[in-house]
């Protein structure tokens, strides 16, 4: 037995690529493919899919109020978020929608596909946007981070300094912070000297 | 139409059947079983005309508002009570159809009194009370029922079902009185001030007609079995009610109740006061019969009130001849105001300088003409000048210059100006007693030259710099208004390259990724150009988003305010070395999605402003909202700097985006506070108009 799949995305390339990609799979069947969510709700009456896989921004509307208007008509339907934003904001506000999962669009396509196969059995499935877990040691290159942040070095510095991107710059502060207990910068110093990972 | 048609059957209807039963009635007037029910036919003709007057309110108030619900209501409820009181006597009596008419107005009418206390007044209406009317319309008609099919089975006088439909009658006019008293208490406890008034009217007014009966009639009669004060005279007082209720409909604007009574309350104890004053008095001196000193009195009252009547009646007619004038003059003041502001002040002083002339020497004529835009002009002129030909010539001779031409036709010229440049010239007639003048009065004349040029060079500097003051103002005024389109132009244009940015250049971007993840596991490309890959991909993915969402905050359009900025508070933890306390006191008050991000652009213009140069560890952000406001206070204990002492100060120290932050609040008619010492942090205090007409809401532009 397949699972029934819908599709909606107003990026019409990105839309035929996922469903490409999802049509390669045996188990799994794309019943419909919207570009316009307008139509959504007599669609879904009319093809009964399992999963509904949903863009966070939609021109028309508005991809989490849609999830919380779809669960509230069809209680049974599963939805998918499928986002550009993997921040933490969205992610809240996703779960609280009632969505069933959230996935970021820069993710492998397989971790999509796993996705949908999970929540069609009726498992709940968010990202842990939050690297690193609280009271893990820190990585030789958190730790020189670490280092550059008592330095009072902002991130654009840092970047500078260690010749890496911003971006990664960025993901190994968050993991400082999960990693010490901290939700800030300076936090995560006091902690670490309390810890006796800085030196004085 | 239709429905006035059926009103005036109604009418009619009332009028046929009451006289029928008047007749009927008037026959038996003398007979022993009318005389054994009543004591006099008195008593039938003030029901009819206490029910034909209430018939007639009601009418009166219905013509004067036809398509008002209120008045139909009202109209019923008349009607109905109307009926049921004029036909209460012929009921008695046994004659038919009376009793039958009476059942049905009787049983409908606290029907009618809880469908009018549904209009009136005019508030909410708790749902119990229109159960309550339901329940009421069921009984009635119940009741009818009843009544009407025991004729068909001939038991309609038996004794228990006629006590039967009676009480429940009476019950049910009972429980719509509790239910309307319910609902007056309730209405009083709590609403407006009008409805306050109008119901204290309703209740003046119910208490003015119903306590006389009730105690000068019904009380006396029931309990203490002796005849009171016959039931008649009470049809006075009874009419008070249809009256006021009239009163509060037709007028439906009321004055405040209280404010008027006090006033007359105050008169009428000073009246009564010295009106015993002056009888005590008046015995003290004259021995008067009771009875004649008692019809002075009443003669004097009347008097009085006559006096006071007809003084009503004739004080407006006097009022309005004065307001008339008064307003002719104010109207008078203002066209020559505006003939100022329109920058003829010129004529209104040429016209004041040949006035002093006429007072100073005794001539048959003088104008002054001045060069209005180089061209001479008449400003004004008196006696022999006011001919057209004489004016046009004068005019021509002084343009060329041929003073001597003047001369001989015996009129003196007092130019104005130096005599490079004649910005002017008076002329002068002839004196009326036809000597010349004199050498003091030419004097005195030259005296004046001097003045009038003086004085119309500044008037017209003086209206120059008026129309010069004008037309900046109104430069002014369209600038500003080009600076807000502006801005809001690149508020929009900003919005759409964050969309373009998103919605195209990033999904492409990931695709891209996906395509490249897809050719890695299908080992189209190996390990190490895939990782090269991946991370300038990544990079780039990480560089637009950031970029999109620096350009414009759709977070806040997705998630609101709150959220958006807990995600700032986050990123700007992380990033710099600061922490930030946030307090938000937001009620469920919702906030448009343009102020949102209005809002949430100002509150991040100063966390980062806090952050790059306070250099202080900690900021404080609340963000609170009132019934109209919205306040946004940013606090910091670092570096502060000196305050400049203007706006165009904050451009040259380098506080462009305090600046901006500024002109937004300005836009959004808010008030920017702000206070800052060297040493001693900053504080910025920001207040906003939460009910702004929010007309062009952000609508989603996506061009493709």
């Amino acid at each position: 037995m397949s699972i029934s799949v819908l599709l909606v995305d107003d990026h019409v390339l990105m839309l035929m690529g996922l469903k490409e990609l999802l049509e390669k799979e045996s188990d799994l069947q794309v019943e419909d493919a919207l570009s316009d969510p307008t139509a959504l709700a007599s669609r879904i009456k009319f093809s009964h899919p399992d999963v509904a896989v949903l863009d966070v921004r939609l021109k028309s509307q508005n991809g989490i109020e849609l999830t919380q208007m779809l669960k509230e008509q069809f209680p049974y339907l599963k939805v998918v978020l499928l986002s550009g934003y993997a921040y933490d904001e969205y992610i809240e506000a996703a779960i609280q929608a009632g969505a069933d999962a959230y996935v970021s669009k820069e993710k492998s396509n397989t971790e999509l596909i796993t996705t949908i196969r999970q929540v069609y059995r009726g498992k709940k499935l968010f990202p842990d946007v939050h690297p690193g877990r609280s009271g893990e040691a820190l990585t030789p290159k958190e730790r020189e981070i670490l280092a550059l942040i008592a330095d009072e070095l902002t991130t654009a510095e840092i970047s500078d300094r260690l010749s890496i991107s911003k971006r990664t710059v960025e993901y190994h502060i968050a993991s400082i912070l999960r990693k010490l207990d901290a939700d800030s910068r300076i936090g995560a110093v006091v902690n670490g000297i309390k810890k006796g990972l800085l030196n004085v | 139409m239709k429905k006035s048609i059926f009103h005036y059957i109604l009418s009619i209807f009332f009028i046929v059947v009451n006289i029928y039963f008047l007749l009927k009635i008037f026959a038996i007037r003398t007979s022993d079983y009318f005389l054994s029910q009543v004591t006099s036919i008195n008593y039938y003709y003030s029901l009819l005309i206490i029910g034909f007057f209430f018939v007639t309110m009601g009418f009166l108030c219905y013509l004067k508002k036809t398509n008002s619900i209120v008045m139909r209501t009202f109209l019923y409820l008349m009607y109905s009570l109307g009926f049921a009181i004029t036909l209460s006597l012929p009921s008695g009596l046994e004659i038919s159809p009376g009793r039958e008419i009476e059942m049905i107005a009787a049983s409908s009418s606290p029907y009618f009194l809880m469908l009018f206390f549904e209009y009136f007044p005019a508030s909410s209406k708790p749902k119990w009370f229109k159960k309550t009317r339901s329940m009421i319309l069921l009984i009635s008609i119940a009741i009818n029922f009843i009544f009407f099919s025991s004729y068909f089975v001939h038991l309609n006088h038996h004794q228990a079902i006629i006590e039967i439909v009676r009480t429940t009658v009476i019950t049910n006019i009972f429980l719509s009185l509790i239910a309307c008293i319910v609902l007056t208490y309730l209405h009083l406890k709590s609403n407006s001030n009008k409805v306050k008034n109008q119901l204290s009217v309703l209740i003046g007014s119910l208490v003015l007609s119903f306590l006389p009966v009730l105690f000068f009639s019904l009380i006396p009669e029931i309990f203490f079995q002796t005849p009171g004060i016959p039931f008649y005279y009470s049809s006075i007082s009874i009419s008070f009610f249809p009256i006021a209720l009239a009163y509060l409909l037709t007028k439906q604007e009321i004055i405040d109740i209280k404010i008027r009574l006090k006033v007359l309350l105050f008169e009428a104890v000073t009246f009564i006061f010295t009106f015993f004053i002056v009888n005590a008095i008046f015995s003290l001196f004259f021995k008067l019969d009771r009875t004649i000193a008692f019809q002075i009195s009443i003669l004097v009252i009347v008097l009085l009130l006559a006096y006071h009547l007809a003084q009503k009646i004739f004080s407006p007619l006097m009022i309005r001849k004065w307001t008339d004038k008064a307003q002719n003059i104010q109207k008078e003041k203002m066209t020559i105001l505006q003939k100022m502001l329109q920058g003829q002040h010129l004529n209104s002083c040429a016209r004041l300088i040949i006035r002093l002339i006429h007072e100073t020497i005794d001539i048959n004529g003088t104008c002054l003409i001045w060069r209005v835009k180089r061209i001479p002009r008449m400003l004004h002129q008196t006696g022999i000048f006011e001919s057209a030909d004489l004016a046009n010539r004068l005019i021509h001779l002084l343009n060329n210059r041929k003073y001597e031409q003047l001369k001989e036709e015996k009129l003196h010229v007092f130019s104005l100006g130096n005599s490079d440049y004649q910005r002017g010239w008076i002329v002068i007639g002839q004196k009326t007693n036809g000597t010349k003048l004199e050498k003091s009065e030419l004097l005195l004349l030259e005296k004046i030259q001097s003045d009038a040029l003086e004085l119309l060079t500044s008037t017209e500097a003086l209206s120059q710099i008026g129309r010069k003051l004008r037309k900046s103002q109104s430069r002014f005024l369209s600038q500003e208004q080009f600076n807000r389109a502006l801005l809001d132009d690149r508020e929009e244009e900003k919005r759409k390259l964050s969309i373009f940015l998103h919605d195209e250049v990033l999904q492409n971007i990931i695709l891209l990724a996906n395509k490249v993840d897809a050719l890695h596991t299908e080992k189209m490309i190996d390990n190490k150009a895939y990782l090269e890959m991946k991370e300038l991909l990544m990079n780039n993915i990480y560089e637009i988003r950031e970029m999109s969402r620096e350009l414009h905050p759709f977070m806040v359009e997705d998630l609101g305010l709150e959220q958006s900025l807990q995600a700032l508070k986050r990123k700007l933890q992380n990033n710099y070395n600061v922490i930030i306390r946030t307090t938000f006191h937001l009620k469920l008050k919702m906030i448009s999605k343009k102020l949102s991000v209005q809002v949430y652009r100002i509150i991040k213009e100063l966390l980062h402003n806090a952050v790059k140069h306070s250099s202080s560890p900690v900021i404080l952000l609340s963000l609170t909202d009132s019934v109209h406001f919205l306040t946004i206070h940013v606090e910091d204990q670092g570096k502060g700097f000196e305050l400049p002492g203007s706006l165009s100060g904050m451009t040259k120290d380098n506080h462009l985006g305090l600046m901006t932050v500024q002109k937004r609040v300005n836009q959004l008619d808010g008030v920017f506070d702000i206070q800052s010492e060297r040493g001693r942090g900053t504080s910025i205090t920001i207040t906003l108009p939460l009910e702004r007409s929010d007309n062009h809401e952000y609508q989603r532009l996506v061009s493709r």
